[in-house]
């Protein structure tokens, strides 16, 4: 599986959101702001691509909440790195003046 | 609420693939599961209840996702893994199936690339190609013919608006002279002023020709050149351009080069130069033909506009047609006929279009062979997997799952083996050279491995994974589990229904490689008969060369007395026997001329036109090619212009015109020449020698002068010797005017049965590959039983049975399924070889010789291919046999 091609924005999201402590599904789209249909598909996208590792939580755990256990999600050596390159790529991203296009906007 | 969402998960998991489908819904009720807890305790509001739906419709979202993406990717790149580590481990295995693949794709591809040349659909180098299609004259029995000049000019005019241009062309042999060399042969086109505009050629070099440089006789003596001619003649000198070279003896201004890719508009050929139709009087002999309607001679093409299609073109054509036919007399009951090019009476007509079918399906055939070959070896693999099959079906893998494990493994082994077929046909695709008949023409015929053909072996490839793939893959994927694991001992029987399917299959080879055979052995008795078939002339050593006295500046009465003192000197030479000339060789590839003709005392019925073949030829012609003469005596030098116009008629038309009247001295009408018959001959074959018998007539060439004719010379000695002298007679009549085109008449007669002998030569080698790839088959089957029988035969040698008996059992076996296979092809070979009964010489379609040679040879291979595996299983030791058991 090639591991070169550039992690979409989303992607990015979802490793940053599990960087930040989100370990669960529900508490990524929170994190994140994106849809389930597509928070759950990039964990296994992620997953495939080696970036993330998942295991299910402990059962004791669940059966104490009276639920079933739940998939958890970390980060591998080599997701951190991708989202290290991914975070320094959009910092090259200068801020620029968008005011001009903002009153394009209005005249249209 | 809880329970619907619940709900709709255990439903939704249905959508994700089988592999990930427990995962998918242990993880969906969980998360759900848990995000209901936190909103019951939070008692959070509506919105979060909605939300949490939403979340559940991604779930589905999701599951579509895994069921696109999870199971292509990582099942195939598994299965194509596990695959290439079979073909790894079982190298021997894979070889051969390749190579089988390989052969049976490669004879596909190539016959395909050299089906492409034929179909020349487009013609190379030329803007918008596939917009250009043959436009012929037609008459009320004829679809064929070309068109007159002022014919094509009204055409072209009146053109409708679904036509953006009409050209006209013909192909001219010019001798050239540059740079006071030796006058060299060229082959050129004369074309019509809008020919490279029209086509949307641009030179590469100068320019093409103006419209007003096509506009008087001999006006514009101005050249285009082709590049190949520029490279060869020329060696690529860009300062050609604006100089002047002799053409037929006229200085003509070089203007411009031709791309390279651009070789003309006649099929197969590869021309030298272009001059413009305008020049036509100086280029070709018979004088100028550019203002008579009468004579047709030039091949016309029309471009349509973007978009029409042929049949509006057509109905547009027909009108404007009718209305010439209408105005002038020379163009009554002339029609005219839109074709494809490939379609075009001037590719080939219905003889290449025949070869064409034969070959690419005589390699369908041998394709078939071969997957049915390696489906054989698939099935063994098999019965040697089926454990391992059992064991993934008791873990829980689903059928489907293992037959498109199956199925990758096979597509596998087709890639490989299309890519050894191209690469086979790239070695073989030039030997369609060596069909090229030796005609004086530069023929080119370069199959190339383009994107077409590289698409055709893809197909072919695909088509070959279902031929040899599905089978072994859904029988492969049925496997008892029990049986299976439960059969305890290393032999592990193949199933009955395998066995069944492989002896089908066996059955099936031979039955199709039957069929190619006896397709060959017609088709080589054809090649034999041809070449022995009485052509009507006699074959004997002889010599023919063509002389051409136009580009020297002859005209008529200085011609024919040229001919005439050429034929007194040639005569005198040691070892000739006799000498004539004549227009047209017979058999040769220039196709024969035909007039129209009434005759007197002949009424024809309403509706009837008398139309006969014609050759001019000089005196003695019948005796210097062994023609016989039934009646009257031949053409003497003293048939000359001032003497009253004479012919002779062949046996066909004294049957057909004079039934009853002795022909001596009858008249036939040719044009405005009345002509008295004062001989009959022998009936012939003239254009090709598997010609129904038709009507011929010669007419002397002092009376019917052309400046372009063939010296036929019969010698008693080898007519090589005679070579040199030849030329010495033309060199003293005359230094400009060479000898050309030299050949013995032996050469000329292989151009006669050149379609039969392609043919011969590819169902010969196919038949062959086919005959190896069944006996293989064969060979591995009857192995495979007599394996899966060593108990039964360790028991039958231990109850008395002689190692002869078990020969004869297991060759029987195998004779068995020969003759089942032999049966089927009998009947289809002789439902086939109808197909292509027109092409047949001297033998039926049915013939009997054939059908049992061809038979005894294949059932003589077949029991070789079933005595090896027969003696070797009779050489085990019985006691090690039955211990086994």
């Amino acid at each position: 599986m090639r591991k070169s091609a550039p992690l979409s924005f989303g992607q990015v999201s979802v490793l940053h959101a599990i960087a930040d402590g989100n370990r669960f599904g529900f508490d990524i789209i929170d994190a994140t702001g994106l849809t389930s249909g597509s928070v759950y598909p990039t964990l296994d996208k992620l997953e495939s691509l080696g970036y993330l590792t998942s295991r299910w939580e402990d059962a004791k755990i669940a059966r104490r909440d009276k639920r079933p256990p739940r998939r958890y999600f970390d980060l591998t050596a080599e997701g951190a790195a991708a989202l290290a390159a991914a975070l320094a790529r959009y910092k090259n991203l200068k801020p620029v003046s968008l005011a001009r296009f903002r009153s394009l906007r209005a005249e249209a | 609420m809880l329970k619907f969402l619940l709900a709709v998960i255990n439903a939704g998991r249905w959508l994700a693939p089988v592999s990930r489908r427990k995962e998918w819904r242990r993880q969906w009720r969980a998360d759900v599961a848990h995000e209901w807890r936190w909103i019951e305790r939070r008692d959070s509001g509506i919105a979060a209840r909605a939300g949490l739906i939403g979340r559940v419709a991604g779930a589905l979202r999701h599951a579509f996702w895994l069921r696109m993406h999870v199971r292509r990717i990582e099942m195939i790149t598994q299965d194509i893994r596990y695959g290439w580590r079979l073909m790894v481990r079982k190298p021997a295995f894979a070889l051969v199936a390749v190579l089988t693949l390989g052969l049976g794709i490669g004879a596909n591809v190539t016959m395909f690339s050299w089906t492409q040349i034929m179909m020349q659909r487009q013609i190379r180098g030329v803007r918008d190609g596939g917009r250009l299609v043959a436009l012929n004259g037609t008459t009320r029995s004829r679809q064929d013919l070309s068109v007159s000049y002022p014919y094509f000019r009204d055409l072209r005019e009146r053109r409708p608006d679904s036509v953006e241009d009409v050209i006209a062309f013909t192909l001219a042999p010019m001798s050239l002279r540059a740079n006071g060399g030796d006058p060299q042969r060229t082959f050129g086109q004369l074309v019509t002023g809008n020919f490279f505009d029209a086509l949307g050629v641009r030179p590469v070099l100068g320019r093409a020709f103006l419209p007003e440089e096509d506009t008087t006789p001999n006006g514009h003596p101005v050249a285009v050149f082709s590049h190949s001619f520029w490279q060869r003649r020329f060696g690529g000198d860009p300062s050609i351009v604006g100089r002047t070279v002799m053409l037929n003896g006229v200085a003509y201004t070089v203007i411009g080069i031709a791309p390279p890719e651009f070789r003309g508009t006649e099929p197969y050929l590869n021309l030298d130069l272009w001059v413009p139709m305008a020049m036509q009087p100086l280029v070709t002999s018979g004088g100028n033909r550019l203002g008579v309607r009468g004579n047709s001679w030039l091949e016309a093409m029309v471009k349509l506009k973007p978009g029409v299609p042929i049949a509006r073109a057509q109905a547009d054509f027909d009108v404007i047609a009718r209305n010439l036919a209408d105005t002038f007399a020379d163009d009554k009951g002339r029609g005219l006929k839109l074709s494809e090019l490939w379609r075009a009476p001037s590719s080939g007509g219905p003889a290449v279009v025949a070869v064409m079918v034969i070959q690419q399906s005589v390699a369908c055939v041998v394709l078939l062979i071969a997957c049915a070959n390696v489906a054989n070896l698939l099935l063994a693999r098999a019965a040697s997997r089926q454990r391992e099959t059992a064991v993934r079906l008791t873990l829980g893998a689903s059928r489907s799952r293992l037959v498109q494990q199956l199925l990758t493994e096979s597509t596998l082994l087709a890639l490989a083996g299309g890519l050894c077929g191209i690469v086979m046909s790239y070695w073989t695709k030039d030997l369609v050279r060596l069909f090229i008949p030796p005609a004086p023409l530069p023929i080119e015929m370069n199959p190339t491995l383009d994107l077409p053909v590289v698409v055709f072996a893809l197909l072919m490839t695909g088509a070959s994974v279902v031929a040899f793939g599905l089978v072994p893959a859904l029988q492969g994927s049925m496997s008892s589990v029990g049986a299976a694991l439960k059969d305890s001992a290393g032999h592990l029987t193949a199933s009955p229904r395998r066995a069944r399917i492989r002896q089908t299959l066996v059955v099936a080879q031979v039955a199709l490689s039957l069929m190619l055979l006896v397709s060959a052995g017609l088709f080589l008795r054809t090649l034999q008969n041809a070449q022995a078939l009485d052509p009507g002339f006699s074959t004997r050593t002889g010599l023919l060369a063509s002389i051409d006295l136009l580009p020297a500046g002859y005209d008529a009465p200085r011609g024919r007395a040229f001919f005439r003192d050429l034929l007194a000197r040639v005569r005198e030479l040691p070892g000739v026997e006799a000498a004539s000339l004549a227009t047209k060789v017979p058999l040769g590839f220039g196709g024969n001329s035909e007039t129209s003709a009434s005759i007197d005392g002949y009424t024809p019925a309403p509706n009837e036109e008398i139309s006969i073949y014609y050759n001019r030829v000089g005196s003695e012609y019948m005796k210097t090619m062994g023609v016989a003469l039934v009646a009257g005596h031949e053409f003497t030098d003293l048939d000359t212009t001032d003497r009253p116009d004479v012919v002779i008629v062949n046996e066909t038309v004294v049957k057909r015109y004079f039934s009853g009247r002795g022909p001596l001295g009858s008249r036939i009408r040719v044009g405005n020449r009345t002509l008295q018959v004062v001989g009959v001959a022998r009936d012939g074959k003239y254009s090709n020698i598997t010609e129904a018998p038709r009507s011929f007539m010669y007419m002397p060439m002092q009376q019917w002068y052309r400046a372009d004719t063939v010296l036929h010379v019969r010698t008693s000695v080898d007519p090589g010797t005679l070579v040199p002298r030849l030329h010495e007679v033309l060199r003293t009549l005359d230094s400009n005017v060479p000898l050309f085109d030299v050949r013995t008449i032996a050469e000329q007669l292989s151009i006669a049965v050149f379609i039969q002998r392609m043919v011969a030569s590819l169902l010969g080698a196919f038949g062959a590959l086919a005959l190896l790839l069944a006996t293989v088959g064969l060979y591995g089957v009857i192995a495979a039983l007599a394996a899966q029988r060593i108990p039964e035969i360790g028991m039958r040698m231990a109850l008395g049975a002689t190692r002869r008996d078990i020969v004869a059992m297991i060759v029987r076996q195998g004779l068995s399924l020969t003759l089942t296979g032999v049966a089927i092809g009998l009947i289809a070979a002789f439902g086939a070889t109808r197909l292509f009964k027109s092409l047949l010489v001297g033998v039926s379609a049915t013939d009997a010789t054939s059908f049992a040679v061809t038979t005894i040879l294949l059932v003589t291979v077949a029991l070789a291919a079933a005595y090896l595996p027969a003696h070797r299983a009779a050489r085990i030791d019985p006691l090690q046999a039955l211990r086994n058991e």
